[in-house]
């Protein structure tokens, strides 16, 4: 599998960094310019018996994709597994119930080994997955929370099912931690008003993409009193915008309004019924656009003309 | 009024939602071979209509997605050992690949180019360690089509790319925002 990965860089590249890997190792053995290697052969020549850890980091990110390779170079000696453990850990699954399964085990181990650092994407499930309730504080436990605030280098989470009416108003306090670096947040079925939910993106100021999946308006409640629940900050909200089965029109509009506007480079859109307001708001930025020939609205539309057609 | 602006005209209740003439920075408009495969005759319309409604002078690629399961390359999971961990294993696969399929994915974009022309872009995001036979596979395909005179339509010939996917190194892991438990995902955010 080594040479796989090799082989499908470019040659010229591949050749660039074998000469680059052969230079360190040679001043590393002979010491001197590169082409001291031929005067000092006779010579003793200067050992070190470490190769420096950037050198080592290049050679294991040719294997980030062949996790086997990854966790037999993790055994080999301390310095590789430096090299390997941010590879091996940057994702996680935790459930929302204690002792549900392996998943929470997993948690509490790399939390008692201090590995959650190295954790870069966080999934929190509802569990059992058939259940009605969705996540809430209840269910996630204190020492979950406290835990949580080790994930101190965080990039992308995604919730499922997440009352988000129950967290308020100490939502702050319970996801707060991820604020300084989270980029990707992906929520399905966020149970809440739509100030509720745009309070909660809005915690986290760096946020770039968003994924909103099965947000329907039959669930939507919104509470006449929290007209004044105004965002902490305004998202930059440049990247991917993915929309799947939405149809909480409201939450876009309003978020809009409080985000003012939206500037998405990339959009994923299946089933969304506010497809022209989005098209619309963002129609200066959006590069790229993801659309299925499936997505119900044409389809119906299709279905609907060739019915006429028949007529 | 010429054809275009017909067919426009003619689909003007799916432009309602879907009419790109306001989009002045549009690149690239994707779509999945899945969506194309279950969309069956209307995928060539949709895609049709959405291309004509575009104004924008700037050339636009369109990137049709593959993933594994229709690239043919079935897997299987492994029996569970608790030393190494859970991961994909794709099983070595000796059947020729159903060129009569790919032919029938070839025919979508080769009627929309007609509406408008486009840099076609077939993708394959696929998990890494198959990422090689992916693409020779979508390269097979596009000969065949060549042959049969189908590509050969294209000024351009149809670019291959691949997005790689890394494996979840736990038994639980998965990726956030995805149905299901699907234990690989892009590599390009990390």
């Amino acid at each position: 599998m080594h040479h796989v990965n090799i082989a499908i860089a470019s040659q010229p590249l591949v050749s660039r960094l074998w000469y680059q890997a052969t230079t360190k190792i040679e001043l590393l053995f002979y010491g001197g310019t590169p082409g001291a290697r031929a005067s000092t052969e006779h010579s003793s020549p200067i050992i070190r018996l470490q190769i420096p850890q950037d050198v080592v980091e290049i050679i294991i990110s040719y294997f980030i994709y062949d996790t086997t390779t990854l966790l037999a170079c993790s055994l080999t000696c301390y310095s590789w597994y430096i090299a390997t453990a941010p590879h091996l850990h940057h994702s996680l699954t935790i459930n929302d119930r204690r002792f549900s399964n392996m998943g929470y085990r997993s948690f509490q181990t790399s939390y008692r080994l201090g590995l959650l650092p190295l954790v870069k994407r966080l999934r929190i499930r509802r569990w059992p997955y058939w259940s009605e309730i969705g996540v809430t504080p209840g269910r996630l436990c204190r020492r979950t929370f406290h835990r949580l605030s080790a994930l101190t280098n965080l990039r992308e989470l995604g919730i499922d099912y997440l009352e988000v009416s129950r967290f308020m108003p100490r939502i702050r306090r319970c996801f707060g931690c991820f604020s300084p670096t989270l980029l990707f947040l992906a929520l399905k079925d966020p149970r809440g008003s739509c100030r509720q939910i745009l309070y909660f993106i809005g915690l986290f100021p760096n946020l770039q993409d968003l994924k909103l999946q099965s947000c329907s308006s039959e669930g939507e409640q919104e509470i006449t009193g929290d007209t004044g629940l105004i965002p902490l900050s305004t998202p930059p909200l440049r990247g991917w915008l993915t929309l799947t089965c939405f149809t909480r029109v409201t939450l876009i509009r309003d978020m809009i309004t409080l985000f003012g506007g939206l500037q998405f480079r990339r959009m994923d859109l299946f089933r969304v019924k506010c497809v022209r307001l989005l098209l619309d708001t963002c129609a200066e930025t959006v590069e790229t656009l993801r659309l299925y020939p499936t997505d119900l609205y044409g389809e119906v539309f299709l279905k609907k003309r060739e019915g006429d057609e028949l007529k | 009024m010429n054809s275009s602006e017909e067919f426009v005209a003619n689909n003007r209740a799916l432009l309602r939602d879907f009419n790109l003439s306001r989009n002045k920075s549009l690149r690239t408009l994707e779509t999945t071979a899945s969506s194309i495969d279950d969309a069956e005759g209307t995928a060539s319309d949709f895609l049709m209509t959405v291309l004509s409604s575009v104004t924008s002078p700037v050339p636009v690629d369109v990137v049709i997605i593959y993933q594994d399961i229709h690239l043919e390359i079935p897997f299987i999971y492994p029996p569970y050992n608790p030393i190494m961990p859970i991961y994909f294993c794709y099983s070595r696969r000796t059947e020729m690949w159903d060129h009569s399929l790919y032919q029938r994915r070839l025919e979508v974009p080769h009627k929309v180019y007609s509406t408008r022309g486009f840099r076609l872009v077939l993708c394959a995001d696929v998990c890494d360690r198959v990422v090689e036979r992916a693409i020779q596979g979508l390269e097979d395909f596009v000969k065949a089509g060549k042959m049969e005179g189908g590509s050969s339509h294209f000024p351009y010939r149809p670019l291959i790319i691949s997005e790689r996917r890394l494996l979840c190194t736990r038994k639980y892991d998965s990726f956030p925002g995805v149905s299901g438990d699907r234990h690989d995902f892009p590599a390009s955010a990390l």
